[in-house]
């Protein structure tokens, strides 16, 4: 066959017209989709209130490290007029 | 703020582009299940992507864009299916039964006495490279211009012209050598 009949013969393919279903499938995938996807500001609120409990959580840990935590049971023990020393004969 | 595209709005766009999406589409599968399949992406594609068409192209141009890159997408998707589909079926626990063909020639816009000769030279246009398909269907089943087509596949009109020149040569010399064997 040469390339013009071939080409002479794709000219033969009719253009056609849409099912009159399509547009209401269509409409009922996007709807579909729409109902499962998260609004930006759900999202965006959910970032934010992990980020906050994250800060709360770095915040917390600052305070009541192994550190503060000493001072303050030496500052307790003290105001009780109890020695903080782990000395038991006051050597 | 994604933009939402009003019903009205979405509505003038299928009546005025799905002709279009459709018959570009069964060009490229050739089936109406599939066509119509893919149609249904482009415009659900179309609905959530309005915000970002940018006025640098024509609403035509932009929509056969998405609808080629679709087709081409989908065509891709159907080959892994294809070559994994022979896998799948080594595991599961099924007689020797041929695989089911993915899709077969089913075009509403072929007539009866041409069925046979369009459908031997869609399955040759079938094995051409993408682009020269994409080409070749844009130039002759769309009539789109050379100028057209570069503006719809990025292209330059000379590389357009060439590309055409070559998927021409390269469908006739497939179906020459069929004739001959």
């Amino acid at each position: 066959m040469k390339t013009d009949n071939t080409m002479q013969m794709l000219e033969k393919v009719k253009r056609v017209d849409v099912s009159p279903f399509l547009f209401s499938r269509i409409e009922q995938r996007i709807h579909t989709l729409n109902k499962n996807r998260l609004s930006m500001k759900i999202v965006w609120l959910s970032a934010a209130a992990l980020g906050l409990l994250v800060l709360l959580n770095i915040h917390l840990i600052n305070n009541f490290s192994g550190q503060g935590k000493a001072d303050n049971l030496t500052a307790y023990a003290e105001s009780m007029h109890l020695s903080p020393s782990d000395n038991l004969y006051n050597e | 703020m994604m933009k939402k595209l009003p019903q009205a709005d979405f509505k003038d766009l299928y009546d005025k582009y799905s002709g279009m999406v459709y018959n570009l589409s069964l060009s490229y599968v050739q089936n109406i299940e599939e066509a119509e399949e893919i149609t249904q992406d482009v415009f659900v594609k179309l609905s959530q992507n309005i915000h970002r068409f940018e006025n640098r192209s024509t609403t035509e141009t932009w929509i056969y864009r998405i609808t080629v890159n679709t087709c081409l997408d989908f065509l891709k998707a159907r080959k892994t299916k294809k070559r994994f589909g022979f896998l799948v079926s080594l595991f599961q626990n099924t007689t020797n039964e041929p695989l089911p063909e993915l899709s077969h020639f089913n075009h509403p816009g072929v007539e009866l006495e041409h069925k046979e000769a369009l459908a031997n030279i869609f399955r040759h246009m079938n094995q051409l490279p993408e682009r020269q398909k994409t080409v070749l269907i844009l130039a002759r089943l769309e009539g789109k211009s050379l100028k057209e087509i570069a503006l719809i596949t990025n292209l330059t009109p000379k590389a357009v012209e060439s590309l055409l020149a070559r998927a021409k040569q390269n469908l006739a010399q497939r179906i020459n050598s069929q004739t001959r064997e």
